[in-house]
């Protein structure tokens, strides 16, 4: 798969991951420490830009995510990412700042030094590469996970997502390789609508609420997300919808990477669990024995 | 619902605008043939005041003023569904961008100002710590909609699940990322 020899992987966690995203990071690097991968934080890591950025300014969104570009030049890493927001706004940076002589000019004015051929890859992608199975110390059978990628993970136009934009099978065969009972269900690339949550909230929860009835359709236990920003909204506004909605039960949201962390044989005290909104640990005691 | 009634004075076009917002979005406009994929992709259609795929042929005729005092591109969320599905290549969501920015330039009262109040917060936190500040960034935004109060249970549930942190993460190369403000003349987070 890689032409190039590998340079290490710097991790670049993102704002969300310090803060409302905690639980993210800290089974991100429960699963890397299970799995024996040194991965450093690329040292002095600004913020992407995310979904505000490109919203007032174009250079703007392409020299936020080009000074951690050129961190990791200057320090000879690639970049791993976890936030897919973030991936989605580097991978477009790293490629407009080959492609477009403007953008290129833009980041040279500001002051930034950075001449291409940063790799900037996603902990999903990188654990596809690993036989996960020979590695589970505790089997995810039985959990009934509904993956659900959201947008930005698989649509990066022009660049190509982690996977097919359409039907996404990465995170399936990671937490099927955990043993995790993968369901089939309509609803897995659907936008959650996060970035209105704060601004238009009738709006997100509408869009939260269509991907929630597609989960319980088909008999999910819990969902499974790679982007802080879903798994905030996804958790936040389910008070509001469930409601609206008529379910049961409210449906517990999971960053992949807590169960993968699981799986690996992480101790469930050190994946934030209880930091989540809306009750996991039903759905991870039958494991965590 | 959306209004979608045909304007009963011709509208005043800009012949020149459509290479304008293909120059500002990098994306050729005047390749869409106007088949509505965008329009049936986009999850927030229902709610835009000119649906996707009519903004692009807005902006083929030049009608400027029309298109800069819609709300939909600040609505568009940028999920991109548009762009991958589109036959013509053209990534709409760049052009909902390029759209919304050129009203920015233009100045006057935005139409969605809380929408943009928001990003501008977000960004008036980096621009002060060299990272996002979500606890600063919707206080701040909520103080400015007059919704504290309404929004003072989330952010409690928020603290209580430990979920917020309160003190900013500062970047030491603060100034390097201010200088990437300045570069576009944002300075500010403005």
């Amino acid at each position: 798969m890689q032409n190039a020899p590998a340079r290490p992987l710097a991790l670049y966690p993102g704002c969300s991951l310090q803060s409302t995203g905690s639980p993210y990071l800290d089974s991100v690097r429960e699963t890397l420490r299970a799995l024996g991968m040194q991965v450093k934080e690329l040292p002095d890591w600004n913020c992407c830009g995310a979904s505000s950025a490109h919203f007032v300014d174009a250079d703007l969104a392409v020299l936020l995510p080009a000074r951690n570009l050129a961190i990791a030049q200057a320090r000879g890493t690639d970049v791993l990412t976890a936030c897919a927001a973030c991936h989605h706004r580097l991978v477009q940076a790293e490629h407009e700042l080959g492609a477009s002589a403007e953008a290129a000019q833009a980041a040279a004015q500001a002051g930034l030094a950075y001449g291409g051929g940063v790799r900037v890859r996603h902990l999903l992608s990188v654990l596809d590469e690993i036989d996960l199975s020979a590695r589970v110390r505790r089997s995810l059978a039985g959990v009934k996970v509904a993956c659900y990628y959201g947008c930005l993970l698989v649509r990066v136009p022009r660049c190509g997502g982690i996977d097919d934009a359409e039907n996404p099978r990465i995170m399936e065969r990671v937490l099927g390789s955990c043993g995790a009972d993968v369901v089939e269900w309509q609803g897995r690339t659907w936008c959650c609508g996060a970035s209105l949550a704060a601004t238009a909230p009738d709006l997100a929860a509408d869009l939260v609420g269509r991907i929630l009835e597609q989960a319980h359709r088909a008999g999910a236990d819990c969902l499974a997300t790679a982007c802080p920003l879903c798994q905030l909204n996804l958790d936040l506004l389910q008070g509001a919808t469930s409601a609206r909605a008529g379910f049961e039960r409210p449906l517990p949201v999971v960053f992949f990477t807590q169960l993968t962390a699981l799986a690996l044989g992480a101790s469930p005290r050190r994946l934030g669990f209880g930091r989540h909104l809306v009750e996991v640990r039903p759905v991870i005691q039958a494991l965590a024995v | 619902m959306p209004q979608h009634e045909a304007p009963t004075q011709p509208s005043p076009r800009d012949s020149s605008w459509p290479l304008a917002i293909e120059a500002a979005s990098g994306e050729r406009v005047r390749l869409c043939y106007g088949c509505g994929v965008c329009t049936g992709s986009c999850p927030l259609a229902h709610a835009m005041d000119i649906l996707p795929s009519r903004l692009m042929k807005a902006v083929q005729l030049g009608l400027r003023e029309r298109v800069l005092e819609a709300a939909a591109p600040y609505l568009c969320v940028a999920c991109e569904t548009c762009a991958i599905r589109c036959p013509n290549g053209i990534d709409v969501a760049r052009v909902m961008d390029a759209v919304r920015q050129a009203s920015l330039a233009r100045g006057g009262p935005p139409p969605r100002a809380g929408i943009l109040g928001f990003h501008r917060w977000f960004l008036r936190t980096v621009w002060m710590f060299g990272r996002a500040h979500e606890g600063l960034l919707s206080a701040g935004h909520s103080l400015q909609q007059g919704r504290l109060r309404q929004d003072l249970a989330t952010g409690l549930a928020l603290v209580r699940h430990r979920r917020l942190a309160l003190l900013p993460h500062l970047v030491r190369g603060r100034k390097e990322v201010r200088r990437l403000f300045r570069t576009t003349g944002k300075g500010g987070g403005r």
